[in-house]
């Protein structure tokens, strides 16, 4: 597992990865932040400190769900590592071929199960911005891969500006340094959250499937995706509130 | 238009006393590699395998906090990464934790070419070396008596310290008053781009000495230590918590597109983003220029134009 965390103002940060054992990543990427003299722990180094650091750990099995057993054992078969969002659904155009080539487990297209990243973003009244996310990274990814979450700039970035959380194929977010991204347009093109985050996704994500939320030290609250969807929601101390997957 | 290159052996508080058993060796190494990477490019090769090449050299150069001569980790042992990435494509691979495999920066190319990933780690990345049959050695080949003399300092001095060429004076050190007295050095780097404008950065390192275990630098991440598109390519050393935070390299090509500065502009831009005593950074742009800034005492570089100029300096003036 890994995550990372970052403060806007003064671009603090925190990572983990590899971690196997430690019940909640993100606090652990919060405590090198605030506990260490670095930015990023990964595997045994990261484990150790979480020890040491008293966090609450489990067995790995702690981790484990029957769903994730299930695709596994078809993404081996497949020989193939689970993207849900490449997997078109029932009402896309490519027809009947498209629904042969759809992985299936227990009769239903496997973009139902398949896991995602998670994250949040967050905005006070001051300004203040706030980023985090968290993953167990790609279904059959090969040991020690590290996607685009624990990666500051890439899956995690907040500044003065904005603060961003991205989900999707962890290459392409790396690639396009998408987190940062969505910044540094509003800060070097002088783009609003919403048109920097819709240039971002339109434009520099190439064949990448991706997706986002952001928000601004104005209080704006956006998302982005070029996938079917993205499971999110939003709210606003106006009262505005919304829960989307489409 | 033309190729171009440049080479870094790591920014930081070098004094400028440093002596000459510790100057010259560097000044070789970085001399060697730029005819190396030079001759490279005057042969065609893509610059993607010229960074590599050159930055294979620094990696075996004890001299260099690289591959042989890694710094250590608070319990003295050595975990190295490392990161390519190409302009054209922006196809990259990254590693870290790496302890046995002899260049870093090979293992981050196969990540980029032979894996459908971008970056692997430790024991991961180990077995991964293994598997495609790279190079590896017991871990004690990296190891150097200064490296192992400078953890003990750092650990008596309680400090993280990124130096390499100097070692913790017992009385206060004269360059207390700059960032709380760590002095600064570390990674390896080049950029290139050849006469079509192709471009490609690699960047390796030991890290910084003293440092916790696992703990991963500026080096590996994409847009902090080591960037490059169709604009330019850049390396950055120096203190990677603030490179990491500043995310330099990407930053130096996105000002060059978003605000149109060149290429030289652009590394001021991103260095600016780095408190002083912090960083340095090496780039090149597509067109042939080249940008070498650091805001440190100094920084081991060189670099070389097709128009026929070259450069070796490590303080403010060239030394030839």
């Amino acid at each position: 597992m890994e995550a990372s965390i970052m403060d806007g103002p003064k671009r603090r940060c925190g990572a983990v990865s590899g971690l196997t054992t430690v019940k909640n990543p993100i606090s652990l990427a919060r405590l090198v932040m605030d506990k260490t003299p670095h930015s990023y722990l990964g595997f045994a180094g990261a484990e150790e400190f979480a020890r040491k650091q008293g966090v609450e750990l489990v067995d790995n099995e702690y981790f484990i769900t029957e769903d994730n057993v299930g695709m596994l054992k078809l993404a081996k078969e497949a020989n193939s590592i689970l993207f849900d969002y490449r997997i078109p659904t029932l009402t896309t155009c490519g027809g009947s071929a498209a629904m042969e080539n759809q992985l299936q487990m227990n009769g239903l297209p496997i973009s139902l199960y398949a896991p995602e990243t998670v994250g949040c973003v967050v905005v006070d009244k001051q300004g203040h911005c706030a980023a985090a996310t968290s993953t167990g990274g790609l279904m059959n990814k090969m040991t020690g891969r590290i996607g685009d979450s624990p990666l500051i700039g890439s899956g995690t970035y907040a500044c003065d500006l904005v603060a961003v959380s991205c989900t999707g194929e962890g290459e392409a977010i790396i690639r396009s340094t998408l987190a940062r991204e969505v910044a540094a347009v509003m800060e070097y093109k002088g783009l609003n959250l919403h048109e920097a985050v819709d240039y971002v996704i339109k434009t520099r994500l190439d064949e990448g499937k991706a997706g986002l939320i952001a928000v601004s030290k104005n209080g704006e609250v956006a998302c982005g995706f070029n996938t079917t969807g993205m499971f999110r929601g939003c709210a606003t101390e106006d009262g505005f509130m919304e829960v989307g997957v489409w | 238009m033309g190729w171009a290159i440049a080479v870094h052996g790591g920014a930081g508080d070098i004094p400028l006393s440093l002596p000459p058993e510790k100057r010259l060796p560097r000044e070789a190494g970085l001399r060697r590699c730029l005819d190396v990477g030079i001759a490279a490019l005057k042969a065609h090769n893509h610059p993607l395998d010229v960074v590599e090449l050159v930055v294979r050299e620094l990696e075996n150069n004890p001299h260099f906090n690289a591959g042989k001569g890694s710094v250590l980790t608070t319990s003295g042992t050595v975990e190295m990464e490392a990161c390519i990435m190409d302009g054209k494509t922006m196809k990259c691979g990254a590693v870290s934790g790496v302890s046995t495999v002899v260049n870093a920066i090979s293992l981050a190319r196969l990540v980029m070419d032979k894996t459908p990933h971008i970056y692997l780690a430790f024991d991961g990345a180990e077995a991964f070396a293994r598997e495609q049959g790279l190079e590896t050695v017991e871990m004690s080949h990296f190891i150097t008596p200064e490296n192992i003399e400078r953890l003990k300092q750092a650990q008596e001095a309680d400090r993280v310290q990124l130096d390499y060429t100097q070692p913790i004076q017992k009385e206060v050190p004269k360059d207390a008053a700059l960032a709380d007295g760590d002095s600064q050095i570390g990674t390896v780097g080049c950029v290139a781009v050849d006469n079509e404008g192709n471009l490609a950065t690699a960047t390796s390192t030991g890290g910084i000495v003293n440092k916790m275990v696992g703990r991963i630098g500026d080096t590996p991440i994409i847009g902090a230590g080591t960037y490059a598109n169709h604009l330019c390519a850049v390396s950055a050393t120096g203190r990677g918590e603030a490179i990491i935070r500043g995310t330099i390299a990407r930053d130096v090509a996105a000002v060059m597109e978003f605000k149109g500065l060149s290429l030289k502009e652009a590394a001021a831009y991103a260095m600016n983003r780095v408190p002083r005593g912090n960083a340095g950074l090496i780039a090149v742009s597509s067109t042939g220029e080249v940008a070498m800034l650091f805001n440190t005492t100094g920084m081991f570089r060189a670099c070389a134009t097709e128009d026929g100029y070259s450069e070796i300096s490590i303080w403010d003036s060239p030394i030839e």
